[in-house]
Parts: C-alpha cells; sequence; structure tokens
C-alpha cells in the first residue's frame, strides 16, 4: 500500500507538467494539507492520541519561517531548519508535561495550547501583523539550481517534501519504536509493563508528528503568500483528524487519501465553500458507522483482487 | 547484565513491610515474604484480600505507601513499571491482556523487542543493529509460541483468540521478556479441568526453565498441587506462610479461607 502512495506520487509528479495552472493549485493544496494529514496520521493512528492543537504545529513553524524573512531577511533555507527546530522544542516542552498525564488530560492541554498559540498569533501585533497577518510572502529562494518561482516548481518541492515525509514515516513505523506506538495504541498498560517506556515513546510521536506538521507549516506561507492566525485554529486540526479518520486510521495511505477527499473532490466538484464543514461531519459519521476501517479499509480487499497478492494482505496486518 | 548488580547473600525477591491504603482503606497491610529463587510461592486467600494489590505494588503499577520490594538485593521501590520490566520482573494479567488486533506473534514479538538496548535513530534507519533486534524477536517469538503451544495460532488476531488461548497468550508475551520472575495473576481462572491442568504443567516447566514463578489463584486445589510454598493473605495482611501442608494445617487459614472448602 506504501509502495502504491509512492508510485502514485511519482506518476503525479510526471503528469504535472500537462496539467493547467488552476489544477496544479489544487494538486499543491491538497498535497500540502496531505503532509499535516500524514502528521496526524502517526499521532492518531500509530501512537493512539488525538491532538486538537496540530494546527499549532503548523503556524508556529509557518510563523516562525516567515518572520524570519520578512524581518530578518533571511533565505527560506535558512529559516527552515529554525523553524523546525522550534516546533520540535515546543512540542519537547508541552509533550514532556502532558504525555505524564493519563486519559483525557492530553487532548485537553494539546488543546489549550493550540488556542494559546493562535491567540499569540492573533494578538502580538508588533510582530505577527495580528489578525490580518503577514502578507507578501515570496516563494522560497532558488537553491541548488533550483528555482521555486513558478507554481509547477513549487507543486514539486511540496510533492518532494511530502514523499521524503511519507518514506521517512514508512521506515518510522516499521521499525520498532512504530511497533511499540502501535503496541501502546492497542493496550497502554499491557505495553508499559513489557517495558515501553510509555512517557518516552509518546513524546517521540509527539516531536515526530510535530516535525512533519511544521514541514507543512514552513510550505504554507509561500504558497498561500499570506498568513492569518484563523488558519491554524482548532478547525484546521479537527481538519486532520477528519482526514485521518475517513482516509483510514492505523495506515499511512489514509492520511493521503483523506486529504485527497475532503481538499481536492470538494474543490473539484466546485462545492460552495459553506457546504464543506456540513460534508465533512456527514462524511465522518457515514465512515465511522459504515466503513471502520476508512476508505482504505474499503479500498484494500479491491487492491488484493487487482492482484496484490501476498503483498496487500500483509500489509493489513501490519496496519 | 543483572549479575552486576547480584548481591548473591540477598534473597532472591524480598517483600519487605508493603503497605497500601486506598482512601483509607489499608489495602495490602505490612506484607513481608521472601521467594527463593526456582520456586513456585502461591499467594492465596479470600476475595478482597490483597492478592492482586500485592501483585501490582511489586510490578510498579502503583507506588507503596511503606515498604520496599528488593530483587536480589536491588531495591525496585520507586520504578515505573517498565523499568521493573527491565530488571527482569514480567507479569500477566487477570482476564488476560494482549494486544487485540496484533496477530498473536505481533504480540510475542512486541514483548521480545521492547527491552532489547536500541537508540531511536538506529531503529528507524533501520540499519543492521535494527534489524538484528527485529530478527531475533521473529526467533523469539517462534521459540516461544512452540513452547506454549500456541505456534498453530501464530498468524491468527490476537482478539479473536478463545479465552484460554488469550491467556495463554498473555504469558507467551511475559516468557518473550525472558524474565527472571513471572509474576502471574490468576493463570487459571475461566480454565476449565482440562485447560488448568495443561496451565499448570506449563508454570512446573516455566519453574524448570529457570524462572521464578509467583501466582495469585483463586482454585486452592491447583495452587496446593504445583506451589513449594504458600503465602496466606487475609483483609490485606498476612495470616501464614509455609509449604502446602502446613497451610493447610494452619488454624488461621482455615477460619479465614480454607474452612469453607472440605477438599482443599
Amino acid at each position: 500500500m506504501s509502495r502504491t502512495v509512492l508510485i502514485g506520487l511519482l506518476l503525479l509528479g510526471l503528469l504535472a507538467p500537462a496539467l493547467s495552472d488552476y489544477q496544479i493549485y489544487l494538486l499543491t493544496l491538497t498535497l500540502l494539507w496531505s503532509i499535516l494529514a500524514l502528521s496526524m496520521g502517526l499521532l492518531l493512528g500509530y501512537a493512539g492520541e488525538i491532538n486538537f492543537g496540530q494546527a499549532a504545529f503548523v503556524g508556529i513553524a509557518a510563523y516562525v519561517s516567515t518572520l524570519l524573512r520578512l524581518k530578518l531577511g533571511w533565505s527560506f533555507w535558512a529559516a527552515a531548519p529554525v523553524a523546525l527546530a522550534v516546533v520540535v522544542l515546543c512540542a519537547a516542552a508541552v509533550g514532556s508535561i502532558t504525555m505524564r498525564l493519563r486519559g483525557p488530560f492530553f487532548v485537553l492541554v494539546m488543546l489549550a495550547f493550540g488556542e494559546i498559540v493562535r491567540l499569540i498569533l492573533a494578538n502580538w501585533q508588533e510582530v505577527t501583523g495580528g489578525p490580518v497577518g503577514l502578507r507578501q510572502i515570496t516563494p522560497p529562494e532558488p537553491v541548488l539550481g533550483l528555482a521555486f518561482d513558478t507554481k509547477l516548481s513549487f507543486f514539486y518541492l511540496v510533492l518532494v517534501v511530502l514523499a521524503l515525509s511519507t518514506l521517512a514515516l514508512i521506515a518510522l513505523v516499521r521499525s520498532r519504536t512504530g511497533r511499540m506506538f502501535v503496541a501502546m495504541r492497542e493496550d497502554e498498560t499491557l505495553a508499559e509493563f513489557v517495558g515501553v517506556g510509555l512517557s518516552r515513546h509518546k513524546l517521540i510521536a509527539l516531536c515526530i508528528s510535530a516535525f512533519i506538521a511544521g514541514l507543512g507549516g514552513l510550505l504554507m506561507g509561500p504558497f498561500l503568500t499570506v498568513l492569518a492566525p484563523n488558519q491554524f485554529s482548532i478547525f484546521a486540526s479537527v481538519d486532520m483528524v477528519v482526514m485521518v479518520i475517513v482516509g483510514g486510521i492505523g495506515t499511512l495511505a489514509g492520511p493521503l487519501l483523506g486529504a485527497i477527499f475532503l481538499i481536492y473532490v470538494p474543490e473539484l466538484l466546485s462545492f460552495a465553500r459553506e457546504m464543506r464543514p456540513i460534508m465533512m461531519g456527514v462524511l465522518l459519521i457515514v465512515v465511522t458507522l459504515f466503513l471502520p476501517g476508512g476508505l482504505i479499509g474499503g479500498l484494500l480487499p479491491l487492491l488484493r483482487r487487482l492482484g496484490g497478492r501476498g503483498a496487500a494482505r500483509k500489509e493489513a496486518q501490519h496496519d | 547484565m543483572t549479575e552486576r548488580i547480584t548481591d548473591k547473600g540477598a534473597p532472591f525477591l524480598e517483600v519487605q513491610g508493603l503497605t497500601r491504603r486506598f482512601h483509607g482503606v489499608v489495602a495490602v497491610n505490612e506484607v513481608s515474604f521472601q521467594v527463593q529463587r526456582g520456586e513456585i510461592v502461591g499467594l492465596i486467600g479470600p476475595n478482597g484480600a490483597g492478592k492482586t494489590t500485592t501483585f501490582n505494588l511489586i510490578s510498579g503499577r502503583f507506588p507503596s505507601n511503606a515498604g520496599s520490594v528488593r530483587l536480589q538485593g536491588q531495591l525496585l521501590t520507586g520504578l515505573r513499571p517498565d523499568q521493573i520490566a527491565a530488571c527482569g520482573i514480567a507479569r500477566t494479567f487477570q482476564g488476560a491482556r494482549v494486544f487485540p488486533k496484533l496477530s498473536v506473534a505481533a504480540n510475542v514479538e512486541v514483548g521480545a523487542m521492547a527491552l532489547q538496548p536500541l537508540g531511536l535513530w538506529a531503529d528507524w534507519l533501520g540499519g543492521a543493529q535494527a534489524r538484528a533486534v527485529q530478527e531475533q524477536a521473529r526467533q523469539r517469538s517462534q521459540e516461544v509460541l512452540a513452547w506454549t503451544g500456541l505456534a498453530e495460532l501464530a498468524e491468527e488476531t490476537a482478539g479473536s483468540l478463545s479465552y484460554a488461548h488469550q491467556s495463554l497468550l498473555g504469558i507467551a508475551i511475559a516468557l518473550a521478556l525472558k524474565p527472571q520472575l513471572l509474576l502471574l495473576d490468576e493463570p487459571f481462572a475461566g480454565m476449565n479441568t482440562t485447560e488448568t491442568q495443561r496451565a499448570a504443567n506449563m508454570v512446573r516447566r516455566i519453574r524448570d526453565a529457570g524462572i521464578t514463578v509467583v501466582l495469585v489463584e483463586h482454585d486452592v486445589p491447583s495452587v496446593m498441587r504445583i506451589c513449594d510454598r504458600i503465602v496466606v493473605l487475609d483483609q490485606g495482611s498476612k495470616i501464614a506462610e509455609g509449604t502446602p501442608q502446613e497451610v493447610r494445617a494452619h488454624e488461621r487459614v482455615i477460619q479465614a479461607y480454607l474452612g469453607v472448602e472440605d477438599d482443599a
């Protein structure tokens, strides 16, 4: 399944030059959200922690990198690692407090964290520009002979970031650490008594998830050219959660499928913007009732029949 | 690894004055006992005697209010469950805990892998060391499953097993840790006579493989049959300790518990 995703991304990359500007815009948006959904997919689907403050990690990366560029004149490539470091440090700080707590405390503290970050972004006028936010964000500067000033070239940048993130997470979920995440998700108490350090593993999951979310955040500013606090509210986190659940929880392909279904499809069908929340709610109910494995869970048997032989079956067990 | 900290003169497991109160109710009251290496020791007592609480205190599920637990002289009090597991103590749970959505083999692999030394980056990058840890866990899992008689069920989903098999899988997961001490919480609960007999034989085989066993059990005849020594708790306190014969003849035990079980 994971291989299918990478092949799909490769095909998309080959196909892209033939597509219209609007299609490229839409696909870039979809892939950007795929990165965010992927970050939630690791945390929710593997470590079993739901995080309604995830958008704050995206926002921190977006604002820190953009502010370094706008205020201090740094290049995108110099600002990116700093912004990512800040995000991971924030995740480590808030995680080391909350991950000791059991039950709903993590959810509540992260919810509060998300709101605090949003409020800081909205109210620290001198630095963040307040509710209006930051404007005229330019594409990343050329690097290694590559320019990113066209829609197509930026699309490729997002595609590469998504592909690398997916590859890294495939390796992670197959590693011992990834399998310990799943053990924790399945039975936290049993996992702890066979020797899985719960706080440590949850902290690792949160930091990696925040890093991936931060990657998405870095690309957000240059893509939209504007940043505003409302983009990083709890609703953005909920969107990510819905993408994971609709796409298929406990898989890496699921979040990507969820992002396609919740960003690309509605935009393509020109649904009125205000219809989206309703559609998402209905979709969530339908999926949880009739497709507990998400869209990917519905697709897997199909793929298996299409000649995946043992591969798809093995994948299903892994998930 | 544990040899370094081993105090040869110290008892294998030493529980000293262990006390735990829940909202003023004393669940375990100054319980002390020792276990020698290679013994099977039973912890029995009426409902609410504090047997499982004692287990939970030894394995670190919650902290004790007073007292100490030492394994080969090493103080375990205050350690987290995963740290205590790393010291060589594995346990099972009442009502058979397993990782329900994972295959039987994967369940045991978790137990076999969790404590292996392996850094995050080496693990993530999947180098030789990481592959070795996973490969060893696969082998260990096969060994343990063959040993516990679960080999044919290796590819089944753990959640779909019968209760008796899940209970057995719980033991298999614990054995995968290669513990020195195994704590079994009601290993025979919900089993019929044949299954109990088979499980009791397995407990003996576990001991014969060099693992010391302490078990909590309601099925007194089985406990009497397989245990070398028995510790009897009543209302949180230890009221007797000794061989099955000694305990059976003990006046307070008869009063508190065994009096109602004529055949025991």
